[in-house]
Parts: structure tokens; sequence; C-alpha cells
């Protein structure tokens, strides 16, 4: 799929932008700040509905449109699919209204900035629910800070695989936002036990949901994983000269049973799954009373990176023994590898937005990226200096020069 | 300086402190009353009065009722031998609508919610429980929480709670709607409807 326009109204530092987009490559070139990554980051919320870095969606609307009677901001864009059908998205973000029952001095409060926002969602002219927008574009994003996949904390891959599972397959989304609700509900039941008496009975009415929707959550994920290593197989000796073989481990709250997996059917490994969650929980009971917090679940997963000399075969997590570049490189197969993904379980070719990352990288990987965005129906790439890219993409690809909230071509 | 006579801002912010009632529709409703008829306003406040003064709760079902004990209690024609569980007076509504019904009722005033700070003692469980140990006659209770989160949960947390008394348990059917769609049903849904699925 390519996106045909995008427009932005009062979005980060855009009063106003109209672009008309081109399947194939589009180079973004422009200083540091001067509003690239926002464009991209409008894309990315397009498809997601969540801002590109965990940051709050307050942000997302332009300082100036607070001279607006309510400042808001606006992205539209209208996409195209392989099979011709075309699809236009947009969101409107506005500050969130202040609660009728709130007290008039907490209203003020919720309007300062870092406040939360109402997102309102049209798909075809028609209002959707941030669910149900998952999955009408697809994106694969590349950024700098993909590093911190690799190095960061288990919460960053949590939500880098989310967001990925979410836009493959809608059922995800909603399962995880009812785990999350059944989480809530339930810490917030394990936080009260701390003030009175505890009864087992109020815990177990939400263990069943719990487990129910967080064997699904658990399940796809191991599913996931092992779908990103048959393609990481193929993906990471090619970008390391063969010196190096990547499989991702995902190391679920919820040990698995000790069967092989491919032993046994779908339906079979959920119910195991299921199985081991209710022991689990029954087990860590105790110990969660004390915590006053969930312990067991698919939001303490991890996602480890495990890199293997092919030299001498030795096996080392990559959270403490890769140097910095390998790290990168180990995020550059992970992308490539979620193209892959995107392409084999939706059918379709997803946009590739690439944040001034290959100034990052060497020379061989550079190329192996080049290869990927000139494969893709459509790349978005933002650059500081086009000197990173080869005469032959640069040949092919569309260049704009970004200045202070304005392209010229 | 604000000339808008007491009464008016008083009004205005009654309004707005109910459920739904924004700033501007509270302003509306205040200037519409201002210039209705005199009999209307009376007539609303009234309606009020009478909400508040003649309205009483049902000993037995817990359901709002302008007589205590209602009047779907104190119908012979009715199933005494049935005990339908909804969350709020407007499921009873919704129930009586269908005139499928015909046993009794027991309104529960919610569903556990912890994020809320409700739990079960918070609801008419308790009240339940009572009426089932003096009224041995009762061969079923249906369990007609809604299919939510916390509908869910209070189902859960009343099916371990009756269970023991050897009483049966039923829980309103979920799938799907009539009228809709199969292409558009969610998973969860199609899931519980193909759980449910009846031979013909």
């Amino acid at each position: 799929m390519w996106l045909t326009r995008l427009a932005l109204t009062h979005f980060r530092n855009y009063a106003r932008l109209e672009l008309d987009l081109t399947p194939g490559v589009t180079l973004l070139h422009g200083n540091n700040a001067c509003g690239k990554t926002s464009l991209l980051e409008a894309i990315f919320y397009l498809a997601t509905s969540r801002s590109a870095h965990a940051g709050s969606d307050r942000e997302l609307i332009r300082w100036g449109a607070t001279v607006e009677p309510i400042p808001f901001a606006r992205v539209e864009t209208d996409l195209e699919r392989g099979n011709g059908a075309r699809t236009q998205i947009e969101i409107v973000l506005l500050p969130a209204e202040e609660k009728n029952s709130a007290p008039a001095g907490e209203a003020d409060a919720a309007r300062k900035p870092n406040g939360r926002v109402t997102k309102r969602i049209k798909v075809n002219g028609a209002p959707k629910r941030a669910l149900d927008l998952l999955g009408e574009l697809t994106v694969v994003l590349f950024l700098p800070e993909d590093l911190d996949l690799v190095f960061g904390s288990p919460s960053h891959r949590r939500r880098y695989l989310d967001i990925t599972l979410s836009q493959i397959d809608p059922r995800y989304g909603r399962t995880l936002l009812r785990y999350n609700q059944v989480l809530e509900q339930r810490n917030s039941l394990l936080r009260e036990f701390r003030e009175r008496a505890v009864d087992p009975h109020e815990l177990a009415i939400w263990d069943r949901q719990l487990i129910e929707a967080g064997t699904y959550v658990i399940a796809r994920r191991t599913e996931t994983v092992e779908r990103y290593n048959n393609l990481i197989a193929d993906i990471h000796p090619r970008l390391t000269d063969q010196r190096e073989i990547l499989r991702l481990a995902y190391q679920p709250s919820v040990p698995p049973e000790n069967v092989a997996p491919t032993a046994v059917g779908k339906e079979l490994r959920i119910a195991g799954i299921a199985r081991r969650f209710a022991h689990e929980i029954e087990a860590m009971r105790p110990r969660e009373l004390g915590a006053a917090t969930t312990l067991v679940g698919p939001h303490r997963d991890d996602l480890r990176f495990m890199i293997e000399r092919a030299a001498d075969g030795q096996m080392v997590d990559a959270i403490t023994y890769a140097s910095r570049g390998q790290g990168r490189t180990i995020a550059l197969s992970l992308k490539l590898a979620e193209v892959a993904l995107m392409r084999a379980e939706t059918g379709e070719d997803p946009v590739l937005l690439l944040d001034d990352v290959m100034s990052e990288l060497d020379a061989p990987r550079r190329a192996a990226l080049a290869q990927a965005v000139m494969d893709a129906a459509q790349a978005i790439i933002t650059t500081t200096d086009l000197a990173d890219f080869s005469p032959d993409l640069i040949e092919r690809a569309r260049v704009w020069h970004v200045c202070d909230g304005e392209i010229l071509e | 300086m604000d000339t808008t006579p007491r009464a008016v801002t008083r009004l205005i912010e009654e309004f707005h402190r109910l459920p739904g009632v924004g700033p501007k529709t509270a302003q509306r409703l205040t200037f519409y009353l201002l210039r209705a008829p005199k009999t209307q306003a009376h007539a609303l406040a009234e309606a009020l009065v009478q909400l508040k003064d003649h309205i009483v709760t049902c000993a037995l079902c817990q359901n709002i009722a302008e007589e205590n004990p209602c009047a779907i209690c104190r119908d012979d024609a009715r199933d005494r031998t049935l005990i339908c569980v909804v969350e709020e007076p407007l499921d009873v509504l919704a129930i009586e609508r269908t005139r499928e019904y015909h046993g009794l009722y027991h309104v529960l005033h919610g569903a556990i919610s912890p994020v809320e700070g409700i739990g079960p003692e918070d609801l008419r469980i308790g009240e339940l429980l009572t009426r089932l140990r003096r009224e041995p006659g009762i061969a079923e209770i249906v369990l007609a929480t809604n299919p939510n989160l916390e509908g869910e949960a209070t189902a859960l947390y009343l099916e371990r709670l009756i269970k023991p008394l050897g009483i049966k348990l039923t829980r309103l059917a979920r799938g799907l709607p009539v009228g809709g769609d199969l292409e558009y049903a969610d998973e969860v849904t199609l899931t519980r409807a193909l759980e449910g699925r009846r031979e013909v």
C-alpha cells in the first residue's frame, strides 16, 4: 500500500501542510529540528493512533494552536492498496473534556499541557474506535531509538511487539485492551486488600478473565516470535557477512510447559498456557498480596536477542554482550523481518518510514536497508545528508526539502 | 461584573452537575425554562420532589418502586420460584419489555469494580442471600449482569456464593445480536456464540 496524500493541521510544528505523495521512495531532506520527523510521526499516528515515542499525545498539538478557541490537531491521509482500493483516514486530537463531576479546580488541571487528549478517528468519513483503525494502514518505522529495543527495558520490547501484532491482528489489539482492563481492576483490588481483610473469592473472580485474555496474548506473541525467527534466520547472517546468527527468545512470565512446541497442536498449546497461567497465579498469590500488584502475566514478559557467533557457536545475550554496532544491526534485522512479516500476514506491503537511520549504519548495512527501501511499495525517509544514499537510490527517489514547517520539491 | 441573577446561575450549576450535561446544555435548559410557562417549571419542580419523596426501595427485590413491596413482587400471577439478577433498575425495564419473563427480580444497583471502589459489600448481595434463605421455594436464579468485565466478575462472584446452596443457576446467553451481520461481529462475541450454539 502507499499514501497518496498527507495533510496536517496544527500537528507538531506544522500550522498547515498538504502533501501529495507517490509510490516508491520519497526523501525528506533538511536540517535538524525543522519538522522532518513530525511528518513520519503523523503517518505512524494515522496507522496506530499512538505516538511513535512513548510520550503524551498532548504534545502532538502545535503550540501555536492554543490561539484557536479550542486547540486541536488534525492529520489526514489518503491511501491506496495493491488492489486499487482507496481509504481515507482522519484523526482529530482535542484536549480531553473536563469531567462533569470534577470540581472546578480539578478541571483546570486537566487542561494543562501533558493532559489527556480525545481522539476522533474517521475512516472513509465514518467514525471509528481506535481499535478498529488498526490494520487499515500498516507501517514499519525505523528510528535511531530502535537501539532501545535491544538495550532498553523490557517495556520497550513489549510495546514494540504489541504495536506490531496489533497492526496485523485486530483481535490481538482488542484482547490486549481487555487484558489491561482486567489487570487494572485486579491491581486496584490487591491495593484495597492492604486496608481491609483479604477475600480470596473476590480476587478469583478476576483471574478467569485475566487468564483468558492473557493466554491469547502469550500464545500470539509466542507464535509471532517463532515467525520472526524464521525470517531473521535469512536476514541477520546476510547483514553480518555470515558471522552471526540471531535468535529472538521470548520469555513469558508464565513458563511454557515442557513439550516441544512443534509436537502439539495449537489448541493444546493454548490450553497448556492457560493451565500454567492458572497454576502460577495460584502459586504467586501470597506474594501478590504482599506486593499489592499482579505478578504473573504478559505484562511482565520479556523478549531477548541471542546472538550466536558462527565461528565458535558461542551464544550470548545481546543486552549484556553486544556492542552498540551489533545492537544497531540487531534492530535493523528485527525491522526488516517485521516488513516481511507484515507482508506475509496482511498480503500488503507496509509503508516504510525511516527517520534518519542511514547515518548510523556502516556501508554494508546501508546497502541492505537501501535494498529493502527500493523493494517497498512506498518508503518515506528523512535525512540531514543526501550523501548517505547511493546515487542509484537518489536517482529513483523524489527529493523534498523540508525547512521550518514548509516543504519544497 | 457578572449581573446574571443568582437564581439563574444556581439552576445552571445544578443542571451541570447531572451526568451528560455540559455547561452549554445547562445554560440552554435554564434559559428554556426561564421562557417556558410557569406551569411547566412548576410541573418539573413537582416531579423532582415526587421522585425523592414518593419513591421507595422494595425490601424484597431492591428495585425502585412506589410501594414496598413493589408491584412485581406483589403480583401473584408471577412465577415466584424464579429470580433474575440484574445490575440496574433500567435492566428490569428492558427485560419486562420482552414480555417473555414472568419471574421475580433482584436489583444489585451496580457491578463489582475495584477501580471505582465498588466491592461486593456495596451491592445488594447480602439482601439476595437473605432472600434465598427465607424463601425456600426458589428453583432457579438467572444471572443477567452485563456481558462486560465488571458484569462477568460480578456473575462469577454470585456463582461462587449461590452454587453451594444447591439452587439451579443460569447465565443469559451471549452471542450475536438479532438483525446483525456475522462478518461484523468481533471475535470474542463469535467465540461465545459458537460455544453457546444449540441444536436445531
